[in-house]
């Protein structure tokens, strides 16, 4: 009991020099002196600490919540989609009636072109890659009722693997963009202006990616996201990782 | 075609401003749980897992649906008393 008494008139000692620093904007950050306010907090919190640290636990029955410290200090992983959980959805959408497709769409002229005669570009991101190609306007030919062939003629492919960009460095942000900028100069070169966005999956590369085709000199008609989702049972996905 | 390209999941660029576009679309599809789907179906889900999800689920619904009720009657207006309960 002596010592947590002890422990707790150094507490007050601690905090009382704290105050009088804090009141004087005594900080030196240059010279590490033990007077520096922010040392005297974290002493003071190491005693608070070691006063708890005192009782005698289990250390078994903490292992969860180191866990959680661990997952928590990791950075939440980038995958473009940061609007995703933004709020006031609906209100925001009613005054945005006519940024949806109608049944006239297809036939806007956007630059002479008509919307569903534009080129399309084709953003697939993932975890480890960016894939970027270029397209003119699908040539769909249908064979039956329920097959069809797509003919689409590719313009341009840049990778970010194929920028130069290796191993983990392909599943960046900066890798992303660097992949759109490549295409839209080409496409640039070419005489290409206008282009219909067709993006498939998440990864660091999609926000990226999107803002190089914009920043590379294409002027982006709309966006369409094409992510590969299916609600209903489908083959056995690989066995979860274990951290 | 059941999924007609450019039409569903699509969003128009207005004035150049690409951000809104892109933006409206990542909301209507992390609101309808698509990006959701899409990141559970990466790993297989067990069936323990799976149960205890949906068990989750259904208790977070239940919880918020009687909370959001509560903070209505809390919110509500038109009332004699402005502030019941305060003096």
């Amino acid at each position: 009991m002596s010592g947590v008494t002890a422990v707790f008139n150094k507490l007050k000692f601690f905090r009382s020099l704290c105050n009088v620093y804090a009141k004087n904007n005594y900080i030196s950050e240059n010279t590490s002196s033990i007077f520096n306010t922010h040392n005297l907090i974290k002493y003071e919190c190491s005693f608070v600490r070691h006063l708890y640290c005192a009782v005698p636990r289990n250390a078994a029955g903490f292992k969860h919540r180191d866990r959680k410290d661990l997952l928590r200090s990791v950075a939440k992983i980038d995958e473009g989609v940061g609007e995703e959980n933004a709020v006031s959805l609906d209100a925001s959408i009613t005054s945005k009636e006519d940024m949806f497709v109608d049944e006239k769409t297809p036939y806007l002229l956007f630059g002479g072109i008509p919307f569903n005669q534009l080129p399309i570009c084709n953003i697939k991101v993932t975890k480890n890659n960016t894939i970027i190609n270029l397209t003119d306007f699908e040539n769909i030919y249908y064979l039956t009722s329920c097959i069809y062939i797509n003919l689409d003629k590719v313009i341009a492919f840049r990778s970010a693997g194929s920028e130069g960009f290796k191993k983990c460095r392909k599943g960046t942000n900066v890798a992303g963009q660097a992949t759109a900028l490549a295409v839209s100069s080409k496409a640039v070169k070419l005489g290409i202006k206008d282009v219909r966005l067709k993006v498939q999956g998440l990864g660091p590369g999609r926000m990226a990616a999107i803002k190089g085709l914009q920043m590379g000199g294409l002027n982006i008609i709309s966006v369409t996201d094409d992510t590969r989702i299916s609600f209903k049972p489908s083959a056995r996905p690989r066995k979860a990782k274990r951290l | 075609m059941r999924h007609p390209k450019f039409i569903s999941r699509t969003v128009l660029v207005r004035n150049g401003n690409l951000d809104e576009a892109v933006g409206i679309v990542n909301k209507i599809m992390g609101k309808e749980g698509f990006f959701d789907q899409f990141r559970r179906t990466r790993f297989y889900e067990k069936p323990t897992q799976f149960r205890r999800r949906i068990n989750y689920e259904k208790c977070k619904a239940l919880y918020d649906e009687d909370m959001n009720r509560k903070i209505q009657f809390i919110l509500r207006k038109h009332r004699h008393n402005p502030f019941p309960g305060c003096i």
